[in-house]
């Protein structure tokens, strides 16, 4: 039955004049995307979508251009070591690191950023050395060696910051991985704890400096005091940041930080959010319960039955692990559906990790940028 | 290894930006009230739509996508210290008890009344009889309980009954879902 409020809205909003289409939806988007995203491999297509008039005209290359890996399940973009070889493309491409170990792997635009050395260790296991492997299997040693730092990459950006200590104070160096070159910055931080670069998105560095976030703006080298304050009211000193959006760990709650909007906290204590490292999708993990993936940007969620806290992420925000006899799982976060392929490792994870061999250790690139 | 579907191009975005601008940029102006934070309001959405394109399971359901995120961003607006102070709103006659005696000619167009609901009620209204979405479904595009969902819809047709009288509204069935379920 149609009533009459209805008869009445549907004629009024019909007489609206609605203006032509926006000319910035795709800048827009691809601006968004760039926070959150990574960029293809090898540079990325330039833009080829322009709004003119009432609607859109594509250029010459959209027929071809997908803009995303997509749907059903894409694993491109998940990464994984066992003992000293990187896998990629769903472990199709295998990327041996010249080291005794791996220690953690960081998604950025060009591929991932390895931290290897003597051992596992991530922190307090000595010299921290650094790899880049490109999307396509190609190791680069980035001539890089640090001991007990954390860093940060932005998987949308070739870029690797972390904290040092120099004999101004801690400053924060910044490497372009696409061309080698390096910067630091004097950092103005109080805190008794270890500074650590938690995350790089667009153009802010975050760190954590044991008594809140500061905010370093990259393209001034500036320390945004103003920003820093307000996001560490946010967020407190115990966050995972990404895209546009943070985790509160003081009561498991999804935060947008331009706007200091709670998005949902978690059902209940022993329930757990992470972030994927592009901010996209937050995962909820509950003790013995389902899975689900929260898109930030439609707020929906979806049920992931076959997910667990042996998950982690791709660099698209999807998620996956690798079991103890080499099964890739992988689960597409805005479906939930699920899928295994046996995977054919010359030398099998395993999950009881050995101090006197490193050759199986498992290590997942989305895990690490869990602080 | 495991791989993907072919994704969706930009052409085909191109496409469904043309198809659903209008609907969309009707929805937002009825939530919003104001042709330029209208504009905003799709703009942002599509580009989050944009941002996520290869999330969308299919381009016949990106429409859909594009609406929910239109409506989850209206709903983070609404959140914000801008949208809960008051905004102005055309000028308004005031409500009335004996609203059937309003010279018709006097009252005020729906579009002006919906403006002066509070968001989250005009949001019902629009959500349920505008794009006739159920109780529930309207719940669960704003995140609210369904009893929140009939209790703004309540408070919402009582103001809207006052400012434009009884005969151009519904009867109270709407308040429970009764016509939209």
């Amino acid at each position: 039955m149609t009533d009459r409020l209805s008869d009445l809205i549907h004629r009024e909003a019909t007489d609206i004049a609605v203006p032509p289409a926006s000319t910035s939806v795709v800048a827009l988007g691809r601006r968004i995307r760039r926070h959150r995203r990574v960029a293809v491999a090898g540079g990325v297509v330039g833009v080829v979508a322009m709004l003119t008039g009432v609607g859109l005209v594509a250029s010459q290359h959209d027929d071809t251009r997908a803009i995303e890996p997509a749907t059903p399940v894409d694993v491109s973009r998940a990464v994984f070591s066992v003992g000293t070889t990187v896998y990629l493309d769903g472990g199709s491409v295998a990327a041996p690191i010249d080291d005794a170990a791996i220690k953690s792997l960081k998604y950025t635009s060009l591929g991932v950023v390895v931290q290897h050395g003597d051992n596992p260790y991530r922190f307090g296991g000595g010299a921290q050395r650094y790899s880049l492997v490109t999307w396509d299997g190609r190791v680069r040693d980035l001539g890089l060696s640090t001991t007990d730092v954390e860093y940060a990459t932005d998987p949308g950006k070739p870029l690797l910051a972390y904290v040092e200590e120099t004999p101004q104070g801690p400053g924060l160096a910044v490497v372009d991985l696409a061309d080698g070159s390096g910067s630091s910055m004097s950092l103005d931080l109080d805190g008794d704890l270890r500074f650590r670069a938690i995350a790089l998105d667009g153009e802010n560095a975050y760190i954590q400096d044991g008594e809140g976030v500061a905010v370093v703006d990259l393209p001034s080298a500036t320390q945004r005091s103003d920003i820093s304050a307000r996001i560490s009211d946010l967020v407190g000193d115990s966050t995972a940041i990404a895209g546009d959006v943070a985790i509160d760990y003081r009561d498991e709650s999804l935060v947008v930080l331009d706007s200091g909007e709670r998005l949902f906290e978690v059902p209940d204590p022993s329930a757990a959010l992470r972030l994927s490292p592009d901010g996209s999708t937050a995962l909820l993990l509950t003790a013995g319960g389902p899975t689900s993936a929260y898109d930030v940007a439609s707020g929906t969620s979806t049920p992931i039955t076959d997910a667990d806290a042996t998950f982690w992420w791709t660099a698209d925000g999807d998620i996956f692990t690798v079991t103890d006899d080499g099964t890739l799982r992988a689960c597409d976060t805005g479906s939930g559906e699920c899928v295994r392929e046996r995977l054919d490792l010359p030398v099998l994870p395993n999950s009881v990790q050995s101090d006197a061999d490193f050759d199986d250790v498992l290590n997942l690139a989305g895990q690490s940028y869990e602080s | 290894m495991i791989r993907a579907s072919r994704p969706p191009s930009d052409a085909e975005f191109a496409s469904l930006v043309e198809a659903v601008w209008p609907r969309l940029y009707r929805t937002a102006y009825l939530l919003i009230g104001d042709a330029g934070e209208a504009e905003d309001l799709v703009q942002t959405a599509l580009a989050k739509t944009y941002a996520s394109w290869g999330r969308v399971r299919s381009v016949d359901a990106a429409p859909g996508y594009a609406h929910t995120t239109l409506v989850n961003t209206a709903r983070s607006w609404f959140r914000t210290k801008r949208w809960r102070n008051e905004r102005p709103t055309e000028a308004l006659p005031e409500p009335t008890s004996a609203s059937d005696d309003i010279d018709p000619s006097l009252r005020p167009t729906l579009l002006a009344a919906l403006a002066a609901l509070p968001p989250r009620q005009r949001a019902v209204v629009v959500l349920r009889f505008y794009e006739d979405h159920s109780v529930a479904e309207t719940a669960h595009l704003l995140g609210v309980t369904d009893g929140t969902v009939k209790s703004q819809t309540s408070a919402a047709l009582t103001t809207l009954r006052g400012l434009l009288g009884d005969d151009l509204l519904i009867d109270s069935d709407a308040t429970t879902g009764a016509h939209h379920d």
